[in-house]
């Protein structure tokens, strides 16, 4: 009976979630575009060949994960910093957690178009303050140096409040009497931090950080609104890259070679990042 | 009305959490089950519910075989050590969520709760959830739930351990008006010996899913079959002397008495209980506790004996007693 | 006390910043938009905002066509997750243990990556371009966390009410009406609200399925319009559309703020 009332939500996770990288991988041993009609053709791994030296793949793979780590960095530090000060007890706490919670609640592509303002030349605030300071504009969105650069300003924005608030969760499982015996064994607020704090938030952190690489190393809406992928591909994610070789080129078989490449990739950087994070828990452990 | 268990037990991962357990509650019978946790008493009382099946044995209700029979149709009354009370229906709706899914209709429900409610004298808390009534008071509405059930059997898990000492004592005497004065038999699970004794008729005390002894609560005290049961009933604890390899002696506290001769001790330390103090003593026995009502002072030297006749001994390596006494015990049982 | 003052104020200016500057520059003339920081000779309008609403098709309709979705998708996803979670909430410790990895994982998986093979689905069962279809995918993405918050609540409720009720004489079906569903409301409204969050905001899917321009949810719509605009200045019209797609989703937010954090914080200590 209870498998029974299990099964159609299973049977709708497989089909959404494990029958498309089955068929990736079978897609990406065919030729799949205009060419063949849409309709794929078995091409002995050209495909493969391909993609090894597609110098565009490669770079993407770069910025991707140049702008997974850069964001995921920042946001893990910021949103350390802000459920600390947000676990404090003050007034109007709650109406304060909501409205640090809203960029997270708002879609993707509609803050991504206000950023692009934001940043617009000349007209958006940034460099307005800029050449009213007479530092003269920097154009950030059309420099191929700095414009990965505003698409981890506006990602860290839009998902640190997420991380903020599973770490608030992890903080408030924390007894307070911990704090108070370890005052009273004359230990500092800084000491409380990295003796108490860290290590009993470190579950939370995991999770977060796990959940946060994995969306990262995704990302679409934000750089197809914001940039385009744009300038010169500098900001192009393996998503949108995949996604232009379907939609725009009209070549699936390449496309799907693409992400179940990138699916492979960050399974291994998953793996390499669990087995960081365990060596570094049985070094956290053995220096406490 | 009565209730037979007939060599029932259950594993669990091929553990056996009951074993081969066999007894029978007759009509108006208060069977209290007794014993440290993880014994098993709770399991005894979910088999019987229905809640969970046993591997092997039979459960009788009224004579009628009800192991396969499912929780509802046995027809049981039972009240959880938590009282399980729905946390979101107010005391009223408690009470008659029961009937009216068994098709009672609006207005005997509206009947038989408001008497119950004014039964337990409940009624100005009809409109309360639980989370706002005081721990004896969810305990009465849960005794109320399972009243309304008409019930067979009355099985009641630990109906006391929740409340504090003092409001314990004063519900015991509205327990006993309320269910165990009635027709039906029951089971009362409690791991509180002294609250076994005051309660029930007899007493089944388990021991790692054995049935260990099942008498009155005299018999238990007065001829315990083995060290596990000794050692269960009675408080303080009785005095475990060592005389020679293989045999145990035990007297309790209540039986030493201080005398001219016998064996010397002296008091390490006192507990004063208000109506006599207990010793604790060194001897060459080992350490003996005692009852005694002359004010003694901590390290005073001291001589105590007792009669033999309060004597238990048994066995070192089985735990079984070996004197006489067992078989009048076993007397009384088959009179 | 002071510091922390002045960091909830950084914090609050940061959070709102971008868009209070998307508001004020909804409301203000085209040449005042080129000039944002001459407060003196500042002029305001509505005008933004009348072009917005006038447009075709209106602006209202995508964010219908969200709010459809929003809820379609919400209520199948607890249409399969309430019985899911019931079912592993009363399996036993191994085979549960083993469920809630699987449903773990799949929460994590970038889902964007989804895209292609869904689109092919959607080709082969001929449901593109159709509202109601849309909320298939996106309850198969939602239910991972949906099942793992749901069964986390199940877990919770004391067995002895569920075993009380079971003794009173209550099927299944009774125990869910009159015991469970009632027991579970609170964290079941949480995670509607994050179903429903969630499918209000997708975009790769939305974007791949629909191409019928009335039927675009909200973020696709704002896609659009950032795609047509790459190089014009005009930008007042956009502002005004950011902020009306902004604000239906600030109001959900601020009402349903404590259902929405202890959805996430259940899904992060329980997952």
């Amino acid at each position: 009976m209870n498998i029974l009332l299990l099964l159609p939500a299973l049977i709708l996770i497989f089909i959404v979630f494990v029958i498309p990288i089955v068929r990736y991988y079978w897609l990406s041993i065919h030729a799949s575009s205009v060419m063949t009609g849409l309709i794929p053709v078995p091409n002995n791994g050209s495909n493969w060949l391909r993609i090894l030296s597609d110098d565009r793949f490669w770079q993407d793979l770069f910025q991707t994960l140049r702008f997974t780590f850069t964001s995921v960095t920042i946001e893990i530090l910021l949103a350390i910093v802000i459920a600390l000060l947000l676990n404090q007890k003050f007034q109007g706490r709650g109406i304060i957690r909501a409205i640090s919670l809203l960029p997270w609640a708002l879609p993707t592509t509609i803050m991504a178009l206000g950023w692009r303002w934001i940043f617009n030349t000349p007209y958006g605030p940034i460099e307005q303050i800029f050449t009213l300071l007479g530092i003269g504009t920097i154009n950030i969105l059309s420099n191929p140096h700095l414009a990965w650069i505003a698409t981890v300003i506006a990602d860290v924005w839009k998902t640190t409040p997420f991380i903020m608030i599973i770490l608030l969760a992890g903080l408030q499982t924390i007894p307070s009497d911990l704090y108070e015996a370890f005052k009273l064994e004359g230990g500092t607020e800084i000491q409380s931090f990295f003796k108490i704090t860290f290590p009993l938030l470190q579950p939370y952190l995991i999770i977060s950080i796990l959940f946060r690489i994995a969306q990262a190393f995704g990302v679409f809406d934000l750089i197809q609104v914001m940039t385009g992928g744009g300038p010169a591909n500098s900001t192009e994610s393996l998503g949108l890259y995949a996604y232009i070789n379907s939609m725009r080129f009209l070549d699936f078989g390449y496309s799907a070679t693409i992400i179940f490449l990138t699916f492979i990739i960050l399974i291994g950087f998953c793996i390499l990042g669990w087995l960081l994070i365990s060596q570094s828990k049985r070094f956290l452990s053995s220096e406490i | 009305m009565t209730l037979i268990l007939k060599g029932i037990s259950r594993s669990i991962n091929r553990n056996w959490i009951i074993k081969e357990l066999n007894f029978e509650v007759d009509d108006g019978e208060c069977l209290a089950i007794l014993g440290p946790s993880g014994c098993g008493k709770s399991s005894t009382l979910r088999v019987i519910a229905g809640l969970d099946k046993p591997d092997e044995g039979e459960i009788y209700i009224n004579n009628i075989d009800v192991t396969n029979v499912s929780p509802v149709a046995r027809r049981v009354g039972m009240v959880f050590q938590n009282y399980a009370l729905y946390p979101h229906l107010s005391v009223a709706s408690n009470l008659s969520l029961g009937l009216k899914v068994r098709g009672v209709s609006k207005v005997e429900q509206r009947k038989r709760v408001s008497s119950i409610l004014s039964v337990l004298q409940l009624d100005h808390l009809s409109t309360r959830l639980p989370a706002e009534l005081s721990g004896g008071q969810r305990q009465r509405v849960a005794l109320a739930r399972a009243l309304l059930r008409d019930p067979l059997v009355y099985l009641l898990d630990e109906p006391m351990s929740n409340l504090d000492a003092q409001l314990r004592e004063e519900l015991r005497p509205e327990l006993r008006r309320l269910i165990l004065n009635g027709q039906q038999p029951v089971l009362y699970v409690t791991h509180d010996q002294q609250e076994a004794m005051a309660m029930a008729d007899r007493i089944a005390l388990l021991n790692n899913g054995f049935l260990e002894q099942i008498g009155t609560p005299e018999e238990l005290y007065k001829n315990p079959r083995s060290i596990f049961t000794a050692k269960f009933i009675g408080r303080p604890q009785i005095n475990f002397l060592k005389f020679k390899d293989g045999l145990i002696t035990a007297v309790r506290p209540e039986n030493i008495y201080l005398s001219r001769e016998g064996y010397q001790c002296k008091v390490i330390y006192k507990e004063w209980l208000g109506m006599n103090q207990l010793l604790f003593l060194e001897s060459s026995l080992g350490s003996i506790k005692m009852i005694c009502k002359s004010d003694l002072k901590v390290n005073e030297k001291v001589t105590v004996n007792w009669d033999t006749k309060d004597e238990f001994q048994f066995d070192t390596h089985t735990g079984k007693r070996l004197d006489k006494a067992i078989t009048k015990s076993k007397q009384i049982i088959s009179r | 006390m002071k510091r922390n003052t002045i960091l909830i104020i950084i914090l609050l200016l940061w959070s709102l910043s971008p868009f209070l500057w998307q508001v004020y520059t909804s409301f203000s003339t085209t040449t005042s938009i080129l000039k944002p920081f001459s407060f003196i000779e500042h002029k305001w309008t509505l005008q933004n905002y009348i072009k917005v609403i006038e447009s075709n098709p209106p602006f209202w309709r995508y964010l219908l066509n969200s709010a459809i979705v929003g809820s379609t998708s919400t209520i199948l996803t607890l249409f399969l997750a309430i019985p899911a979670s019931y079912a592993i909430s009363k399996s036993n410790n191994h085979q549960r243990k083993i469920t809630k990895i699987f449903l773990f994982l799949t929460s994590l998986f970038p889902y964007v990556l989804l895209f292609l093979s869904l689109l092919e689905m959607a080709r082969k069962l001929n449901i593109g371009n159709n509202l109601l279809a849309l909320s298939i995918p996106y309850s198969a993405l939602s239910l991972p966390l949906a099942i793992l918050l749901l069964s986390s609540a199940f877990q919770d409720l004391p067995n002895d009410i569920e075993e009380a009720a079971r003794i009173e004489g209550l099927g299944l079906v009774q125990r869910m009406k009159w015991i469970l569903f009632p027991l579970i409301a609170p964290a079941t409204a949480s995670t509607a609200i994050i179903i429903f969050l969630f499918s209000w905001n997708e975009y790769p899917i939305a974007l791949t399925w629909i191409s019928k321009s009335e039927m675009i949810t909200l973020p696709v719509a704002i896609a659009r319009i950032a795609g047509s605009s790459v190089f014009s200045v005009p930008y007042g019209a956009y502002a005004a559309a950011t902020v009306l797609g902004a604000v239906p989703l600030m109001i959900i937010v601020l009402l349903f703020q404590k259902q929405i954090i202890s959805g996430l914080t259940q899904g992060a200590i329980k997952g």
